[in-house]
């Protein structure tokens, strides 16, 4: 692969083998995008509760580093019709993120989003316009999360939609990956509606495929924030008259114009 | 490493795979400290021996299926003498210490104050670098013991000297009869004014991987 790419043979052998080596550094690079991927996750998770008006439970968030081709082994859904939504950052760093419905359980969500009475009788077009619309939001309020926390500009393509095999969706990803490492890095967890099948199929997941150009950004941003020392209890109680009050009196006014 | 720390998906087919959650990240963090420990004891050990500075690589920690670790190191065929200790009592363990052949001359001739790396007696470079090991290794495992609190006892050390993966495939078969990720923590180390250097290399078992997160999660809590 990598004498293909016309990248030096020794480096690539080191980076599939870095996967199972763990540094004091690394553990901490890693935490820290798995603590970021956390803050979003919980926003996406509030967001898709408040879309269906019901109590959403979230899985661990993790991160998977494996070689590419253990990754639908790992997942294990090989042929169930999944539907995919995809979106990409738009920048100069590229990361890719899917939201994947099995099938069955997409229709329900869209049937529930458009008040129709079944999910049979649901217009394609409505579903599929619901379901993007769903995307949307969730990734945007995930995105929107990282992106307050470690002040980096994330935005994203609109959802493109597809339906097909879970193991031919994500293959199109792992490929991706695998041009520029032999190791993939994908964080991803689940989301399981109160009112959702207990299989665990019905889930939804979201993952995430970030780029060696993301992480590096993500990581610096997230230790510059740690570095920047907290501000003093002192200084909130100062600054609160001025600012905080101000937003409390304005508030009233708006209401009563 | 056992399934049971890194494992945190109940899921029977990700055998093979590795996701990281933040309880078994701080498991690696954690154990990744402890032998850092050990192994700042164990340079000093050997600084004050060969009376010069010691310089360490990062400490490493590995998780890795058995077959994949040779490549790790990538010495391959490299003659390698190896100090090897086991831990016996009520954990156990695999310790050793490897350095390059050579190396272990120059250092056995200083030990004995040869003048000349080849002028050293054969049997007194055996008795030097099992000298040198058992204090290494002892300092790295009481540096351990203390911190955890449990007794470690090692059995004397032992001389081999052959190819560096002739020697740690003995140690990977161990492991890969409890479990199929081996672990190991490894720490290497040079001589400020030499080409070559050390490496120590630990092999816990599962019963003591897990006391020694047990007594780190005690002492974070």
């Amino acid at each position: 692969m990598s004498e293909k790419m016309g990248h030096d043979s020794s480096s690539s052998a080191k980076e599939t083998i870095g996967a199972y080596t763990w540094t004091a550094n690394k553990c901490m690079n890693l935490g820290v995008l798995l603590e970021l991927g956390s803050i979003g996750v919980g926003h996406a998770a509030t967001a898709l509760s408040q879309i269906l008006q019901e109590p959403i439970s979230i899985d661990v968030p993790k991160i998977h580093t494996l070689p590419s081709h253990l990754v639908s082994k790992f997942y294990a859904r090989h042929d169930n019709p999944t539907t995919a939504l995809y979106m990409q950052l738009i920048g100069d760093s590229e990361c890719d993120i899917l939201l994947l419905f099995d099938t069955d359980e997409a229709k329900r969500i869209a049937a529930l989003m458009t008040m129709a009475p079944s999910p049979e009788e649901l217009d394609p077009e409505m579903e599929a316009s619901a379901i993007e619309e769903l995307a949307n939001i969730l990734i945007g309020a995930f995105l929107s999360a990282m992106s307050d926390f470690v002040d980096v500009k994330l935005t994203m393509t609109p959802p493109q939609r597809v339906v097909d095999s879970f193991d031919a969706i994500i293959d199109n990803f792992l490929v991706k990956q695998s041009m520029v490492s032999e190791i993939a890095i994908i964080f991803d967890t689940n989301f399981k509606r109160a009112g959702g099948l207990a299989d665990s199929l019905s889930s939804c997941i979201l993952m995430m495929f970030p780029s060696k150009e993301i992480q590096n950004v993500l990581i610096e941003k997230a230790k510059d924030w740690l570095q920047t020392p907290p501000p003093k209890p002192d200084d909130n109680i100062v600054c609160a008259p001025n600012s905080n009050l101000n937003v409390a009196e304005a508030k009233p006014e708006e209401i009563r114009k | 490493m056992s399934r049971k720390i890194l494992q945190t998906s109940q899921d029977p087919n990700d055998s093979e795979a590795y996701c990281w959650t933040n309880k078994n990240l701080n498991n690696v963090e954690s154990l990744l400290e402890i032998g850092t420990m050990g192994a700042g004891h164990a340079t000093t050990a050997l600084s004050e021996i060969v009376h010069e500075q010691i310089e360490v690589e990062v400490p490493r920690l590995h998780t890795a299926p058995p077959h994949l670790v040779p490549k790790i190191y990538g010495r391959h065929e490299r003659p390698t003498t190896v100090i090897y200790m086991q831990l016996k009592g009520e954990l156990d363990g695999d310790i050793m210490l490897a350095f390059d052949a050579d190396e272990a001359k120059q250092i056995a001739a200083m030990m004995t104050m040869t003048p000349n790396q080849d002028e050293v007696d054969p049997a007194l470079e055996k008795s030097a670098m099992e000298e040198l090991g058992s204090i290494m290794i002892c300092s790295f495992v009481s540096a351990i013991a203390d911190f955890a609190e449990i007794q470690l006892i090692p059995t004397p050390p032992q001389l081999v000297t052959d190819t560096f993966d002739a020697i740690i495939d003995g140690f990977l078969a161990k492991q890969a009869l409890v479990c199929d990720i081996a672990l190991m923590f490894d720490a290497t180390f040079r001589r400020t004014h030499s080409k070559a250097g050390g490496t120590i290399i630990l092999f816990p078992s599962l019963e003591l991987q897990e006391t020694l997160l047990k007594k780190a999660r005690k002492l974070v809590s």
